[in-house]
């Protein structure tokens, strides 16, 4: 057993975890991988306060051991996926709420309070948080910040950067830091550090807590969905409808395939696929919210102007019910939730590239184009707003993944990579909401150029020694495989990549 | 089949949980809340089985621990869509093969073969409750020659058997409904060896326990008992709340007097009567139709949570189990309901230590009470 497992033991006590089976389940998240890809940590530890991951942090600082903090594991890249060993924190186990400033309208809490656990907390209070995931489940308040992600309700309240008011970090040198402006829901003073923490995939301290800006829940809520003839057509319409001055909530332009990733609850009530016409390419949903009269009022506004766009509301209120539970209720029935059934053969594999506002439908197309260049099957892109008040897309390309064939994982990543070159050549960005992990270490510079050398430098003020999740978004520079056999048993995974590899590089290191 | 075999047949459930990671499963699994660590989840146990088929995971005395650390509660299947508990229990019969089971469900196992009961004692039912007036059953199941003709066959089942109030209470109500319950010899249907893994044992007692139970249809008092009757045995168990919602409109209840308010009760789902058996309405109806004020915990029906004492987590880890139960009543309290009402023995009881520790966090005790007991309370005439 190595010297560090006895510090974290005097330290923390039983909640250091070093069972084989123990590691085991932290060692993959949701990304396309095979089961042979899975990367145990060689020691888990389950704090409960900020003070505990500060220790493991100095002992890991001491003696150079990987740090990857972790919420749910449902991150869709691999960024908490401990690749190169070392500590585990699996800061789920701190989900405490802090506050509710019900007058002020901020909530804060632990950071391993999954964003249900918050919603739970507002709700006696009438207030929400907008910055929300499908898998809000699981994901946690932490991880929200950490992979930047984005939300049903993006088009109002866009990413969690609106709401975020102050964040408390164990950094890579071992101490903890507040950065933000407390409660104040804004600030001119200081250095904007807590906004790098957006998308910051633990590379760059440990988020121990967080505050946020919540909103009121509104009164009334529409969710709707309209066929248009095309993604353009849709991108259109939704531009007439800010111009006009409506707040929309939240807006999807799904392509038509892509609607059947979320009918689940359709099929199991009506035993088939929803019928969508044969012209209609483009699906919008479109969520608004308000006092029921001002709701009514814009509701019957936008349905005018769609109907002036060539758009067509879609009639049949189970199909538009179906998206609903899948995106934001999650209300399945008992024994019939959607992930499993659907991940049984292959499962969900996404691109995330972000690009200008005129060329959606030539992405679209370059998406399907790659897919197909790579003998993938295509689950569809969903365009996702996530700009407040504005037009900005968030692309989710998605693809069945045989996750069981090693070829076709590998053959994922390299259209993975194409279609994140493709975004940047079009003027756009490689990632909107996964963030870059260790799969775009090798082409970061594709996008960023030489500015990598100041995220580099940037990294360092944080983290001097490069313990904190290496591997990802930047190179590793450590040496060797750190905490290798810590736990006596030797890694259990598939094999490291190597050591102060580039991560793709390295052979599986995702 | 080999134990290796038997592990191989998991391959595509604990790899369809890999591919979907969804973790929806851990928000409420009891363990996981108060393990905070998410080997406990299903989703960790289906990694560890994935772990052991890749040969990454040894089976070991610990891992053995991870599979009976689980209350085999059933909410995670109810928040997936696969059959997770299922695959658990398979696990640890893989796990008792191997030499891996633990000596203290070992003694239980032989207790249970060698008496017919789950504590290893020897109760004369016939003759203990035939003092109640409740009628003899004849081998077979019909009744004993000096019987009425209406008499259907009444099964216990171990946990009750000790508990005259409650058996009383249900040949009171089965009275009110008309039916004359009879009562024989018993044996335990073998539930915990189930459970706990014991297959060749639990076959064992499956055909001792056919030897002495002959009848095949005939009214159950514990949910564990009935579902496992109807599943395992495939014989026709009706259990008694089935009885009693089909007959309400025979049986009259004590009103609150004029200008008294109604008691304000919850209802707690145990795992084997809700999930299992899907009797959730039930109950429902029959408060309702008593006349108190039902509410509801957060999570309920197929969502509802284990009171902390099932899977044979007591002979585990009591500590855990009762950390559970307070996370049960805890819910509870928020309802701001007087009273939980189950109809489990082992609920009622884990339920009952959970309400003493929440009544000193929150200045106030809940009661717990058991529905058979409160139905026969609250009978009139
Ligand atoms: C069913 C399902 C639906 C999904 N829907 C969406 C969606 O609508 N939108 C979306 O954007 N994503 C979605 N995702 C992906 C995923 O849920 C999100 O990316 C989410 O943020 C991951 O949360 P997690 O807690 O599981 O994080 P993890 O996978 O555990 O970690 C993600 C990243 O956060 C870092 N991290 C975690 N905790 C900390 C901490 N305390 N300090 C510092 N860094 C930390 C990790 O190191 C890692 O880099 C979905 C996934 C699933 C399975
Ligand atoms: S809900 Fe089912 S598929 Fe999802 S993590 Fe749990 S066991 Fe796995
Ligand atoms: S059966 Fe219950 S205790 Fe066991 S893993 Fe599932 S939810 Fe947790």
């Amino acid at each position: 057993m190595a010297a560090y497992v006895d510090e974290l033991r005097a330290a923390l006590g039983e909640r250091v975890r070093t069972e084989d089976f123990e590691r085991f389940a932290y060692g993959a998240d949701w990304s396309p991988r095979t089961p042979k890809e899975v990367f145990p940590p060689d020691v888990v530890i389950l704090p409960r306060e900020t003070e505990d991951v500060r220790k493991a942090v100095e002992i890991a600082l001491r003696h150079g051991v990987p740090v990857t903090a972790g919420g749910g594991l449902t991150g869709m890249a691999g960024g908490a996926v401990p690749i190169h060993g070392g500590i585990y924190i699996d800061a789920t186990s701190m989900n405490r709420i802090i506050e509710v400033d019900a007058a002020n309208q901020t909530v804060r809490a632990q950071g391993g309070a999954t964003m249900q656990e918050i919603l739970d907390a507002l709700e006696p209070h009438g207030l929400w948080i907008p910055n929300l995931p499908e898998s809000k489940w699981s994901c946690t308040v932490a991880s929200e910040i950490a992979c930047d992600n984005d939300s049903t309700f993006g088009m109002r309240w866009g990413k969690i950067l609106n709401a975020l008011l102050s964040v408390e970090v164990v950094t890579g040198r071992a101490e903890v830091v507040e950065f933000g402006h407390r409660k104040a829901h804004f600030s001119s003073s200081g250095y904007k550090v807590k906004d790098l923490f957006a998308g910051s995939e633990g590379t760059l301290g440990v988020i121990t807590a967080a505050t946020l800006k919540a909103e009121p829940v509104a009164d009334g809520r529409s969710v709707d969905m309209i066929l248009f003839p095309s993604m353009t057509r849709a991108v259109g319409y939704l531009d007439r409808l800010l111009k006009a001055g409506l707040a929309i909530d939240g807006a999807h332009i799904n392509c038509k395939r892509r609607l059947r990733f979320y009918t689940h609850a359709y099929k199991e009530k009506h035993g088939h696929e929803p019928e969508v016409p044969d012209w209609a390419e483009a699906l919008l949903a479109i969520i608004l919210s308000g006092d029921r009269k001002v709701l009514d009022f814009n509701k019957k506004y936008a349905f005018k102007i769609a109907s002036e766009m060539g758009g067509q509301p879609v009639k049949e209120r189970d199909i538009v019910e179906s998206w609903w539970i899948s995106k934001h209720t999650l209300a399945f029935e008992p024994y019939k939730q959607k992930w499993p059934k659907s991940q049984t053969d292959k499962k969900f594999g996404a691109c995330d590239p972000g690009v200008p506002m005129g060329r959606l439908e030539e992405f679209y197309r370059a998406f399907v184009a790659t897919a197909e260049k790579h003998q993938l099957q295509i689950l569809g892109m969903n365009a996702y707003l996530e700009h407040p008040n504005s037009i900005g897309f968030s692309c989710s390309c998605a693809l069945f993944v045989n996750y069981r064939d090693q070829g076709e994982v590998d053959r994922f990543r390299r259209y993975f990579e194409e279609l994140s070159r493709i975004a940047v050549d079009m003027g756009g960005t490689m990632s909107t909401y996964m963030g870059d992990t260790d799969l775009r270490v090798p082409y970061l510079e594709y996008e960023h150029g030489s500015a990598v050398a100041y995220f580099r430098e940037l990294k360092k003020v944080f983290d001097p020694k490069g313990i904190m999740n290496p591997g990802k978004k930047l190179r590793w520079e450590g040496e060797g495989k750190c905490g290798a056999g810590a736990a006596g048993a030797g890694s259990v995974g598939g094999g490291a990549p190597a050591p102060g590899g580039d991560g793709a590089a390295g052979g599986g290191g995702r | 089949m080999t134990d290796d075999e038997a592990v191989a047949r998991f391959r595509k459930d604990v790899e369809t949980c890999f591919g979907s990671s969804c973790n929806f499963c851990e928000k409420d699994c009891p363990v996981y809340k108060v393990k905070k660590d998410k080997s406990y989840t299903s989703r960790g146990k289906n990694r560890a089985i994935l772990g052991v088929l890749e040969g990454k995971v040894k089976p070991s005395e610990e891992l053995a621990r991870l599979f009976y650390t689980c209350v085999l509660c059933g909410s995670c299947d109810a928040r997936c869509a696969m059959e997770n508990n299922q695959r658990f229990k398979e696990m640890r019969r893989v796990l008792v093969k191997r030499g891996l089971q633990r000596k203290e469900h070992r003694d239980l196992i032989e207790a249970v073969k060698g008496t017919g009961d789950i504590y290893g004692r020897k109760i004369d039912l016939a003759r203990r409750f035939g003092e109640e007036g409740a009628a003899p059953v004849a081998a077979g199941g019909g009744p004993a020659p000096a019987a009425p003709a209406t008499v259907i066959p009444l099964y216990i089942g171990c946990q009750y058997k000790d508990s005259a109030e409650d058996v009383k209470a249900v040949i009171k109500v089965l009275r009110a409904c008309g039916i004359e319950p009879g009562i024989g010899d018993e044996y335990c249907c073998g539930f915990v060896a189930d459970a706990l893994g014991f297959e060749e044992d639990f076959k064992e007692i499956k055909r001792r326990n056919r030897e002495v139970v002959t009848y095949n249809d005939f009214i159950t008092v514990c949910p564990s008992c009935t579902h496992y009757f109807k599943i395992e045995y495939s014989l026709n168990p009706k259990h008694v709340l089935q009885v009693v919602s089909e007959n309400l409109d025979r049986l009259k209840w004590k009103q609150p007097r004029s200008g008294r308010r109604k008691l304000k009760v919850t209802w707690h789902d145990p795992c084997d009567l809700g999930r299992r058996l899907k009797l959730f309405e039930e109950p429902r109806k029959i408060l309702e139709a008593m006349g108190v004020e039902l509410v509801e915990m957060r999570l309920n029906r197929a969502f509802s949570v284990c009171c902390g004492a099932g899977g044979g987590i007591l002979s585990t880890d009591r500590e855990l189990a009762r950390e559970m139960a307070k996370n049960r009543m805890r819910q509870a309290a928020d309802t701001g309901a007087e009273a939980v009402i189950t109809c489990c023995p082992t609920c009622e009881l884990a339920l009952l230590r959970g309400s003493l520790a929440v009544g000193k966090e929150r200045g106030r005790r809940q009661e717990v009470l058991g529905l058979y007991r409160f139905m026969a309370d609250h009978l009139k005439g």
